[in-house]
């Protein structure tokens, strides 16, 4: 692999770099990091307390990749399928990608087994999956009250 | 030697089909005047969001780009999304 071409040159002027060939597809056009306020939220109904935590990004091209990590909430109030919102980049499409790590104050079946995180245009589910049927897979629901925990991190791509 | 602290929305982007608005935030710390560190934190304003917590000129950008038929439009997209 190497480096093609710089387009551009200084500092605050480039505005691609080329590896490995010189088509759109070798291009890395951006890179950006930071942080964003993760809000636990339910489908059916949010905590009565807002529950926030600041996660950190790295946009690198058309990749965003995420994490969080929500520790001791109180979700009293949250009713429904368990989820996220406030993600730094407007994805492009629905995507199942990342892990998490759960704690108290979820719903889970009996016979998962595994859990996705599932990014969409406005929130970020947790879908379960059912490892006695094949039918059975649904979002992981609130068990609302104090000491709610969720760790997770996932990735989408967008066209910003 | 004075060290100063400010926030700016140095980045507002109209993105895609629904019209999101994502605003980047930037905290910039100066040395006596001189950049010395920014870093960003991001926040996406969908056309279903309470923008009443947004700045001035975000609320402008919003009520410009999201009108009643990119509403419509986000909120059947929403509910096409319900299961994957």
């Amino acid at each position: 692999m190497a480096l093609t071409q710089v387009i551009g040159s200084g500092v605050g002027q480039v505005t691609d770099i080329k590896i490995g060939g010189s088509g759109s597809a070798n291009t890395l056009d951006d890179y950006e990091e930071g942080s964003w306020t993760a809000t636990v939220t339910g489908s059916g109904g949010n905590p009565s307390t807002a529950a926030t935590e600041s996660g950190s990004y790295v946009k690198i091209g058309r990749i965003v990749y995420c994490t969080v990590t929500i520790s001791n909430k109180d979700t009293t109030g949250a009713s429904g399928a368990v989820r996220l919102t406030g993600v730094p980049f407007t994805p492009n499409k629905s995507t199942a990608s990342g892990n998490l790590m759960l704690y108290y104050a979820k719903s889970l079946n009996s016979t998962t087994a595994n859990i996705t995180p599932y990014v969409t245009a406005s929130y970020v589910a947790f879908y379960q999956t059912d490892y006695q049927t094949s039918t059975a897979w649904g979002e992981i629901s609130h068990a609302a009250g104090a000491n709610f925990y969720l760790y997770t991190s996932f990735w989408y791509e967008t066209d910003s | 030697m004075s060290l100063t602290e400010t926030t700016e929305e140095d980045k507002i982007e109209v993105i895609g089909e629904y019209k999101c608005v994502q605003v980047r935030t930037a905290t910039v710390i100066k040395r006596d005047g001189v950049e010395i560190s920014r870093s960003f934190h991001r926040h996406i304003v969908a056309p279903n969001a309470d923008i009443s917590d947004e700045s001035a000129e975000v609320q402008s950008i919003c009520n410009t780009v999201h009108t009643q038929a990119i509403k419509d439009a986000y909120a059947a997209h929403l509910k096409s999304l319900e299961t994957p």
